[in-house]
């Protein structure tokens, strides 16, 4: 019988006790409650956590173990909802641009960017050779292994995105004269030596040493990918660069995207087994598993048609909505990948992206009905008419 | 020849202050009032920039604008905000303007959006061009592209006259989506009218259009017959000087600070970059401006370059006039 593998995308709202707790802010009753209260769901012995966080004065040691328990309970959550490959929700790490550029040489953050409406990131501009400064994830990882017996994934923020999202003050020559097809030219070649160079410095030795540790699946994140149309070949090189010759399972996650943008090039992707995309986003919330019915998934005939020989990480559920996906939508969406891909070893059933925008209690409730759904969709596809 | 001038266009970055007021007052940690007074603070401070460098024009950096279609989208009946998007290449987004079968614009809703400039010859605006409007809008009832530039055509002329009656000396039109999508003959047709009735809406004030994010040549020689506008504008960072007609009868805004690398330009290097372009285009007038909206920068970068705008310019005029 056909087992659809479930897995998360990354990121977990952080509870509030976390934010506050590794801040120095005060936690109040409301934040304890909290943590007691989803400790019992998650069949965590919380009473030392309780400990920490009532503690008067925080020590870094206590950060430290603040950060540590939301890690174990993101893990459990996910657990908990049953599924199989599961992360830390990036309760260890800020976020995903901030956090690997400040632990690398090469990059001095510029200030404040706009990204809509009045949301901004810290835009940091490459003034050098790119190199790490410390390792990314090493210590995430082996917390993580003594805290699952459950497959574990590692999301690491990919080349293409990483350059996409900073500056580039080093590899664009600052002499060079504007307005010139020689400039332009230029322009395009100092591109694909900075994303290169980030590939070869920064994520390729990340990936090796989480390899060397142990790790088995490592989750490149290219949300970028296809920002500038012209430059999606750029991003298969990156891909390509950051885990030549290397050995283990290497997927990509790419959202938000107009992934038309991505053939044919991707089919010159090597190593590269699952392609996590948002999906049902897109979608209707009909059920059924007509072509009217899935408009979201309409991207899978591509990867069909171009032969593309990975699995799909299926976003089947929406990470921007509270909305509730119910088991039964979830499976017709997973049968109708199955429709059009023919193989129920190519779907891999996940969220959309990162769940951080959501509660917990939605978080769970997704993720929950995102394993439902699957072992809907096993059984039908066991029955006798599936 | 060229007269040298100068000018910035378009969105402004907001301080870090601001940047923190605006996250304050969405989580509603701050009042309005407040926000206001730190909008204000940004304002005087980009006015008194532009003036210390001498700029030919002054234009408000749109502080409070949370993209570019917001505050005509917010003030126009029968619009609604759609949604979130990319901006061409960039990591930014906009929310998609969605068009309705009736519009109508309430022209005081904009009052706000447009604070006044003193003095008034100086008072520039920058407005999207109705066709990079109607590209990037949806409309409800799936009308066709050309409906949709009529509408957007109609609204933004509709403006113009508002702005011109409040005192605005010039317009300029930003245009992306040409250079950087390309188009067919039809669609500069199509263009070519829309300017027409843009055209005929204003009467004294100095009407450009600036095309960016690509290769603006082909649009350029097409606008180059005509006088639908007063004044060209380029990226000089998408387009090849080499390939652009000589001698253009039009004023030019020469888009040569990027908005887009931190980068701080060389002077030297520029000043040899607008000595060939006056060479070869020979304009009435040459503004040195930014490519796009600075928006993309962190202030204190985009402050910094205006700074070397306002420098550059003032060596030209010393000696070109």
């Amino acid at each position: 019988m056909t087992h659809f593998l479930t897995h998360e995308i990354g990121s977990l709202a952080k509870p509030e006790w976390r934010v506050k707790g590794v801040l120095g802010r005060p936690i109040n009753n409301h934040d304890i409650d909290d943590a007691i209260s989803w400790g019992k769901r998650l069949g965590i012995e919380y009473k030392p956590l309780l400990q920490i966080l009532r503690g008067r004065v925080l020590s870094a040691d206590d950060k430290k173990e603040i950060k540590r328990w939301a890690c174990l309970y993101a893990v459990r959550l996910q657990e908990v909802a049953g599924l199989d490959v599961v992360y830390n929700g990036e309760q260890d790490r800020s976020e995903m641009y901030q956090y690997p550029v400040t632990l690398s040489d090469g990059f001095i953050f510029r200030g404040l960017v706009r990204s809509f409406d009045n949301k901004y990131y810290q835009k940091a501009a490459c003034v050098g050779k790119p190199k790490l400064k410390k390792p990314w994830h090493n210590d995430e990882f082996l917390s993580l292994q003594k805290m699952t017996k459950r497959i574990i994934k590692i999301p690491i923020t990919g080349a293409y995105t990483l350059a996409a999202w900073s500056f580039d003050e080093f590899y664009t020559g600052k002499s060079q004269t504007i307005g010139s097809l020689k400039a332009l030219k230029e322009k395009a070649k100092a591109r694909r030596a900075f994303i290169l160079d980030i590939a070869r410095y920064l994520i390729r030795p990340n990936i090796k040493m989480l390899l060397d540790l142990g790790a088995s699946w490592i989750q490149i994140d290219e949300p970028a990918a296809t920002t500038i149309p012209s430059e999606v070949p750029l991003f298969v090189e990156s891909f390509n660069e950051s885990v030549r010759g290397l050995k283990g399972e290497f997927t990509v996650h790419i959202c938000y995207s107009d992934y038309r943008l991505l053939f044919p090039h991707i089919q010159k992707m090597k190593n590269c087994s699952q392609y996590a995309l948002e999906l049902s986003n897109r979608d209707s919330k009909e059920l059924g598993v007509s072509d009217k019915q899935r408009p979201g998934y309409e991207i899978l005939k591509w990867f069909k048609k171009y032969k593309i020989p990975s699995r799909i990480g299926l976003g089947v559920s929406d990470i921007h909505s509270d909305y509730i996906e119910s088991p039964q939508l979830v499976r017709d969406r997973i049968l109708y990948a199955v429709k059009i891909l023919g193989n129920p070893a190519l779907v891999n059933p996940t969220p959309d992206c990162g769940l951080r925008t959501r509660t917990w209690e939605v978080s769970f409730q997704k993720l929950f009905n995102i394993v439902s759904g699957a072992r809907l969709a096993e059984k039908k596809l066991a029955s006798p008419n599936p | 020849m060229s007269k040298v001038a100068c000018f910035f266009h378009g969105i402004y970055p907001r301080s870090g202050q601001l940047a923190q007021a605006s996250r304050d007052f969405d989580r509603k940690r701050l009042a309005i009032k407040d926000l206001k007074v730190k909008q204000l603070a940004d304002f005087s401070a980009l006015i008194a920039l532009q003036k210390s460098g001498s700029f030919d024009y002054i234009e408000d950096g749109k502080l409070s604008w949370q993209d570019i279609f917001r505050p005509i989208v917010e003030a126009t009946n029968g619009m609604e905000v759609g949604a979130l998007t990319r901006w061409f290449d960039n990591n930014s987004f906009f929310r998609q303007p969605i068009i309705g079968n009736k519009i109508n614009v309430d022209t005081k809703k904009l009052d706000n959006y447009f604070p006044v400039i003193t003095p008034a010859k100086k008072w520039k605006v920058t407005l999207p061009s109705p066709f990079t409007f109607a590209k990037l809008a949806s409309s409800k009832s799936h009308d066709s592209f050309e409906k949709r530039l009529g509408q957007t055509t109609e609204i933004t002329a509709l403006i113009i006259k508002y702005l011109e009656k409040r005192g605005v000396s010039y317009v300029q039109l930003n245009e992306p989506s040409i250079p950087y999508f390309g188009t067919t003959k039809k669609e500069i047709t199509v263009f070519l009218k829309s300017l027409s009735v843009i055209k005929k809406a204003r009467k004294n004030l100095k009407l450009a259009i600036h095309f960016y994010f690509g290769d603006a040549t082909p649009i350029i020689s097409a606008l180059n017959k005509t006088d639908l506008v007063d004044v060209v504008g380029i990226d000089f960072y998408k387009t090849s000087l080499s390939q652009l007609p000589k001698n253009i009868n039009l004023e030019v805004i020469a888009g040569i600070i990027d908005g887009r690398n931190s980068l701080m330009e060389s002077g030297s290097s520029l000043k040899q970059s607008v000595s060939q372009i006056i060479e070869r285009l020979n304009p009435p007038v040459l503004y040195l401006s930014n490519n796009s909206d600075l928006e993309f920068l962190p202030e204190p970068v985009a402050k910094e370059k205006l700074s070397l705008l306002g420098e550059l310019t003032r060596s030209f005029r010393s000696h070109s006039l």
